[in-house]
């Protein structure tokens, strides 16, 4: 079967970029076999990112809005359970509503509003951690008491929490990619002329795009709250650049119509890795930002160079 | 005729992104006015202006950046001023005013120059590009002050930010001097035209012999320094560096003033004159939050949807046709 051959393929370079930060950190951190199961619950919110980013890349858009979305939807979560006191069960079901709003005005936004999506989600990630902040106004709340004890135990029946998100996301991948939406946001990414010379709806695609990446983002606040127990306006400072950077190790480019989700989602995971390596090497808690941003940003140029689009060289 | 017709429309279509943001200006100021008499007096006009000047500062620099290509956008002008009221606090405290000055230009320099490179010789998205670039200069703010508040502005920078020569804001003065000496650089000089053939037609531009490489990255550059420069009287006005996000909040009016300023978000076509009016409108809208005691979050929110709603009205794809 080649699509599985295929799909194989598509995953190798976020998965290689994971194993190899993996083993650097085995090798330089003696204890990084022991601490595994909760830095990789950690690093899950910023996985579900790199895969939310994957999708509106895969069609040719980009959502910088990210650590906006993810502190609004910490903070109505929050809010709505610590103040309005709606019932336990339905507080999971609040980030991903609330994720799936903001990837509707998003996707109506670019899609049918024919906006620039870098400049539209730069200024909606203001306006959200700005509405975060009003809701919260300083790190406060709390979580139902089942789902604080759920993470902090880290397992569900036995299987680890981690292992049960990557399972989701892969199951999340695998139906979105056999489905005739892939294909659409792969033709409408890497031309979105052709693809509408054939008759297809590009901008309900690209809003279908959007509004996927949106639930995505819902997911990756769910567990984010879960984490951190409480709400907080000023969280997810690198979450943008960490999603966009991995979903360009997964395969994705500015351009638009490739990518893979799940790769994206195991190369971010490798990237918060990256994090811990740079706290740990013995860094100041006041430098980490600094380092971490550089790393990221030699990161970025590294891939756009390798893969930059003839048009700009132009010499 | 119907070419006659035609320049009439084109001469009054430029004339009106022009007189737009003025026309705002006005508006405001009768709100204003009906809200809290004085509003519209000599005195606060000179306020207003006082208070614009480094926005517009950043806006001039931003308007470069803009037309020099189809996506080009410095979303760091913010951060590099943030970076400039910590730095200079503290640089003040052992330097003089005029090293100091010398430092803070080069620092702009540099991250204008990285900003440059990065997209027109690497290939990053101008906003990915300078999106990261703003996290660095937030992260060696951080780094500078390891979280405290240290140094103070001094009596000179705050008499350039806040104080008044024979009545007239120092800190308008020294925008206005900044517009003429970029309204030369842009209208009088050879980088002025290419920096307009560059932003309209690249591959022409290319053909014609001219580096577009080159070109983009002076106007990054440029941006950077002035941005830093703002830092400088953001630090007079504020005189306390209480964090190494201070203008933040400025990054997104910086964008806005631009293409509400008439210029065009693609490139090529623009100018100073539209921003003056523009950067003069945020900054009364901003007065109004401070008179209506809206919080530094709700402002937030504003200008986000601002952004957007400027986008609806000036930055539209064209529609896809067979």
């Amino acid at each position: 079967m080649s699509g599985v051959r295929k799909q194989v393929l598509q995953i190798l370079p976020g998965l290689l970029f994971l194993v190899l930060i993996s083993l650097i950190s085995g090798i330089l951190m003696p204890r990084f076999v022991r601490l595994l199961p909760s830095s990789l619950l950690l690093a899950i919110p910023t996985a579900f990112l790199g895969f939310a980013e994957s999708l509106v890349m895969i069609a040719g858009e980009v959502d910088l809005s990210l650590t906006g979305s993810l502190v609004l939807i910490n903070a109505i979560s929050i809010s709505a359970y610590t103040d309005y006191h709606i019932n336990e069960f339905l507080f999971v079901v609040i980030p991903l509503v609330t994720g799936l709003i903001i990837g509707a005005i998003h996707g109506l936004l670019v899609a049918f509003g024919r906006l620039n999506s870098f400049l539209v989600t730069a200024g909606t990630s203001f306006a959200w951690s700005g509405l975060a902040l009003v809701i919260l106004r300083q790190p406060r709340g709390k979580v139902p008491l089942w789902f604080n004890e759920v993470f902090s135990i880290g397992k569900v029946l036995g299987v680890p929490l981690a292992v049960l998100f990557i399972v989701i996301a892969a199951l999340f991948w695998l139906l979105f990619s056999v489905s005739p939406l892939a294909l659409k946001s792969y033709a409408v990414g890497s031309s979105p002329k052709a693809t509408f010379s054939f008759g297809i709806d590009v901008n309900r695609i690209k809003f279908y795009a959007f509004v996927l990446n949106g639930f995505l983002v819902g997911i990756a606040g769910l567990i984010m709250t879960g984490i951190i127990g409480s709400g907080d306006p000023r969280l997810g400072g690198f979450s943008t650049v960490l999603a966009v950077l991995a979903a360009l190790i997964g395969g994705a480019t500015f351009a638009g119509g490739t990518g893979n989700g799940l790769g994206a989602f195991l190369a971010a995971i490798g990237l918060q890795f990256t994090r811990n390596l740079i706290a740990w090497v013995g860094v100041a808690h006041y430098h980490l930002d600094l380092f971490y941003g550089a790393a990221l940003l030699v990161l970025i140029a590294g891939i756009a160079y390798l893969r930059r689009s003839r048009e700009i060289g132009m010499e | 005729m119907k070419l006659e017709w035609n320049k009439l429309k084109q001469t009054f279509q430029v004339k009106g992104k022009i007189l737009l943001p003025f026309g705002l200006v006005i508006i405001l100021l009768l709100i204003g006015q009906a809200f809290s008499p004085g509003f519209f007096s000599l005195s606060h006009l000179a306020h207003i202006v006082t208070l614009a000047a480094p926005l517009g500062i950043m806006a001039v620099g931003q308007t470069f950046v803009i037309l020099s290509g189809k996506e080009d956008v410095d979303f760091s002008s913010g951060a590099n001023a943030s970076l400039t009221i910590v730095l200079a606090a503290l640089l003040l405290q052992r330097y003089s005013h005029g090293i100091t000055t010398l430092i803070i230009l080069a620092v702009g320099l540099i991250s204008g120059l990285l900003n440059g490179i990065g997209v027109r010789v690497i290939g990053i998205p101008p906003l990915i590009m300078t999106f990261c670039s703003s996290m660095l200069l937030y992260g060696v703010g951080q780094a500078i002050t390891r979280g405290m508040s240290i140094g103070t502005s001094t009596p000179i920078l705050t008499f350039m930010a806040l104080g008044r020569i024979a009545g007239i804001p120092v800190a308008f003065l020294i925008w206005m001097g900044i517009i003429i000496l970029s309204a030369v650089i842009l209208h009088k000089t050879t980088y002025g035209r290419w920096l307009y053939a560059a932003g309209s037609n690249p591959t022409a531009t290319h053909l014609a012999g001219i580096s577009n490489k080159v070109v983009g990255i002076v106007a990054y550059a440029l941006s950077g320094v002035l941005s830093s420069f703002a830092g400088l009287l953001y630090l007079g006005r504020f005189s306390i560096p209480s964090g190494f996000k201070m203008a933040e909040i400025y990054t997104l009016p910086c964008i806005m003033a631009v293409i509400l300023g008439g210029t065009n978000f693609f490139g090529g076509e623009g100018g100073f004159t539209g921003s003056i009016g523009s950067v003069l409108a945020l900054t009364i809208l901003d007065s109004f939050f401070t008179i209506f005691n809206i919080s530094q979050a709700w402002r937030t929110v504003m200008y986000g949807l601002l952004l957007v709603v400027i986008l609806i009205f000036f930055v539209r794809r064209e529609k896809l046709r067979i």
